[in-house]
């Protein structure tokens, strides 16, 4: 038989990975720096630290300018300062997996734009590949050189999330697509502005793809306007400081993460931790369920990825080579690089990938991308989360303490919908009700009720008020779910958030995407309780017009009087209407350890704080209450000694064994 | 320094014992060797998703018959080791392998 063509990582047939050493035409003069220059702790200080805030101004910037919630509000973006060969120096506290997307963009530059038509100072690049180095294609990249006397010094870099950037589906996200070019397009890096002049034939062509080319313009006048503050900030630290100062700066602090993540990496005991979560639904209408499996292997002072084990390419539910990365590395970033305040490019140093290509989590072309941002990158960071989890649980004190359980595997509490607005005009909106967030169980300490998405530390959740003045909708409530046996364990997960809405100044409007899981996906740790199950409800034909006519808000989904919808995992669009009700859902995330385990203070406590009932706290925490209310410790020793007895009498061995 | 014993969250441990290497529950109990899967040597009980408690209610029964949650039990104390949810008749993840 004749062997199959070896792809290469070209990003073209398949995700761009970059050698270890570019190839860069000579045309291109680099900035190399003298290797003697030394600088005074203080004057490295505050060249550090006034880069970091440049990042953080440029980050700033994004948000004040662009129009979009999701940008504005939420802050799902990244704004990086790489150096001259586009490695990642710092970036900002926002979508953590898209750091290393901005070092692929701008490397594949490096390699394939230096000799034609050339990198000069002023250009911008934009690319929305995602198998040159994005998400997905509405996660669009900007980069652009910064130049010193003719020489590349360094490269600041945004990626921003475009409300609409063509293809079949408003907003983009093409659930039914199975192959990339029933995707929205993919644009390579091109020069969106050449020497500092605005190409609007380019930004036209970006633009014409889009129904929501007036949004899209003014967000990417918003990332524009970030890399040009970026831009002229660190030209004038260069020539506040000169550019052997600067440059030496930059690299001590690469040099300096990296023996940050060295020293952490010590207190690791050499071994292999894998993680594998299922997901289903490859295109509507499947029934099929899919594996995305990572594996670290920690050899020394580095760390070997792979996602062996993963299901084969398949519908929609991909992500590239990019996705891959970036959404391992946000994890590590947590809990290996949680001091570097941001630069992370000494910890990106110390991580090596051997992904197993063709799989849903490192697709080859033409695999469609676009869903990714909702589907696969979640789940990416979920399986490298628990495995990095299990890996950082097994370190020497202090570290071990840093592991932190799965968050969500999809983006759950999120939805996109469209339709015409309160204004009469048509609108596509992107809710994200993951931003509220939870903070999963740790080995020492409960997560934090509602305490945000770890991997994206600057999310805010939108206000209610903000939400239903973007938007044609009303929140009915807004609250916290119960502790119960969700995320239950000796440490249980942080909670979650429910929310209810109606619509208001419109008669319908289309939801193309929204989670309602068939069957749990999150993991618990180390014998603790998985998180539960993100859903979406509707139901029809309501009284809550009624209601509310009557001076009462509802408070409570089930209590409403209505028709309920069946609703499924990638279901069909659902049209809303005037009189429906609809509740999204994040559930709590992963618990640590057997909930058997738990300090019965702690069942106390959630329970006088009307966060755990009577009967949940028996059932899943094993607690007995005195009959004055108090803790009944002896009572709960019995009892929980009882349930280990009761596991050992009924239990047998499973004839099942595990893989080798 | 050579490590004497890594300790795998707060239950399980990976210890010398007579120059052989183990996995070792929190109560004694040895569950395997260093180089195997510890939840080969555990009581595993297999449910419904469903039956985890309130909050994993299936919302489509098909799917999620597809799944199952297990749970790996010390055959001596009971403590729980390690739950996965898993596709049925897929096998245990063996996804805690450090080295001594
Ligand atoms: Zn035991």
């Amino acid at each position: 038989m004749e062997e199959p063509e070896k792809l290469v990582c070209d990003g073209i047939a398949r995700g761009y990975v970059p050698p270890e050493v570019l190839s860069i035409s000579p045309r291109l003069r680099l900035y190399s720096s003298s290797s003697a220059t030394e600088v005074d702790p203080i004057t490295y200080e505050v060249i550090r630290n006034t880069l970091l805030n440049i990042n953080l101004e440029h980050g700033q910037t994004i948000q004040k300018l662009s129009i979009s919630p999701i940008t504005m509000i939420v802050r799902d973006f990244q704004c990086a300062i790489l150096t001259e060969v586009g490695d990642v120096m710092c970036l900002g506290p926002y979508l953590l997996y898209l750091g290393n997307m901005l070092a692929l963009i701008t490397k594949w530059i490096l390699e394939n734009r230096s000799d034609e038509p050339g990198i000069q100072d002023g250009d911008v690049f934009l690319c929305n590949d995602p198998y040159v180095g994005t998400s997905h294609q509405q996660d669009t990249g900007l980069t652009s050189p910064v130049f010193w006397e003719g020489e590349l010094f360094c490269w600041v870099a945004n990626s921003v999330h475009y409300s609409d950037v063509g293809g079949p589906v408003p907003g983009s996200f093409c659930l039914a697509s199975e192959d990339i070019r029933q995707d929205p397009p993919c644009f390579p890096p091109m020069k969106l502005a050449e020497a500092g002049k605005l190409r609007v034939d380019v930004e036209q062509l970006f633009l014409r793809q889009s129904r929501l080319p007036s949004t899209v313009d003014m967000d990417l006048h918003a990332a524009i306007a970030g890399l040009n503050l970026a831009r002229e900030r660190i030209i004038k630290l260069i020539q506040r400081y000169g550019p052997e100062i600067v440059k030496a700066v930059i690299d001590e602090v690469m040099d300096a993460g990296e023996r940050a993540v060295v020293e952490k990496l010590q207190m690791i005991p050499d071994g292999r931790w894998s993680e594998r979560v299922y997901t289903e639904v490859s295109v509507p209408g499947d029934r099929g369920i899919y594996v995305s499996q990572i594996n670290i292997v920690k050899e020394g002072e580095y760390l070997y990825v792979d996602n062996e084990g993963t299901s084969p390419q398949v519908g929609a539910i991909n992500n590239t080579y990019a996705g891959l990365a970036g959404g391992v590395l946000a994890p590590l970033t947590i809990m290996l690089g949680y001091d570097l305040a941001g630069t992370s490019g000494g910890l990106y140093r110390r991580v090596k990938f051997r992904p197993v290509f063709g799989t849903i989590t490192c697709a080859d072309f033409p695999a469609p991308i676009s869903t990714a941002g909702v589907y696969n990158m979640p789940m990416v960071v979920a399986t490298a989360t628990g495995a990095v989890a299990k890996m950082i649980a097994c370190a020497d004190s202090p570290l071990r303490e840093k592991a932190i359980g799965m968050a969500d595997v999809h983006a759950y509490g999120g939805w996109i919908f469209n339709g015409i607005n309160q204004h009469g005009q048509f609108f596509v909106g992107m809710s994200a009700g993951m931003a509220t967030g939870a903070l999963p169980a740790s080995p020492v300490r409960d997560g934090v009720d509602t305490g945000g998405l770890f991997w994206v530390p600057g999310m805010e959740a939108s206000n209610v008020e903000e939400n239903e003045m973007a938007w044609p909708v009303l929140t009915l409530y807004r609250r916290e779910n119960a502790a119960g046996a969700a995320g239950a364990g000796k440490f249980r997960s942080g909670l979650g958030a429910e929310e209810a809405w109606i619509l208001h100044g419109t008669e319908q409007m289309d939801v193309h995407v929204y989670m309602d899981e068939s069957f749990v996906k999150n993991q618990g740790m180390m014998g603790g309780n998985p998180g539960g199950r993100a859903f979406f409800k509707v139901k029809r034909s309501t009284d809550v017009n009624q209601m509310l006519a009557n001076g009462s808000i509802p408070q409570n989904y089930d209590e409403l009087k209505g028709e309920e919808e069946k609703t499924f995992f990638k279901g069909p669009p659902i049209v809303l209407k005037r009189g429906d009700i609809w509740c999204t859902n994040l559930p709590n995330f992963a618990g640590f350890g057997d909930p058997l385990r738990r300090d019965p203070e702690l069942v106390a406590k959630d329970l006088a704080d009307g966060k755990l009932t009577v009967h949940e706290a028996q059932i899943v925490y094993g607690l007995v209450l005195a009959t004055d209310g108090s803790v009944d410790v002896d009572g709960t020793s019995a009892y929980r000694e009882s349930r280990y007895l009761k596991r050992l009498g009924t239990i047998a061995k499973s004839p099942l064994k595990s893989s080798s | 320094m050579e490590r004497q014993q890594v300790l795998i969250g707060d239950n399980l441990r990976l210890a010398r014992v007579e120059g052989a290497i183990y996995f070792i529950c929190a109560c004694g109990q040895t569950l395997g060797s260093g180089d195997e899967n510890f939840k080969d040597y555990c009581l595993v009980e297999e449910s419904a998703t469903a039956s985890i408690g309130a909050g994993y209610k299936a919302s489509d029964q098909g799917m999620a018959d597809q799944v199952c949650f297990r749970e790996f039990f010390c055959p001596s104390c009971g403590l729980r080791q390690a739950t996965e949810i898993a596709r049925v008749g897929d096998p245990y993840l063996s996804d805690i392998q450090p080295r001594l």
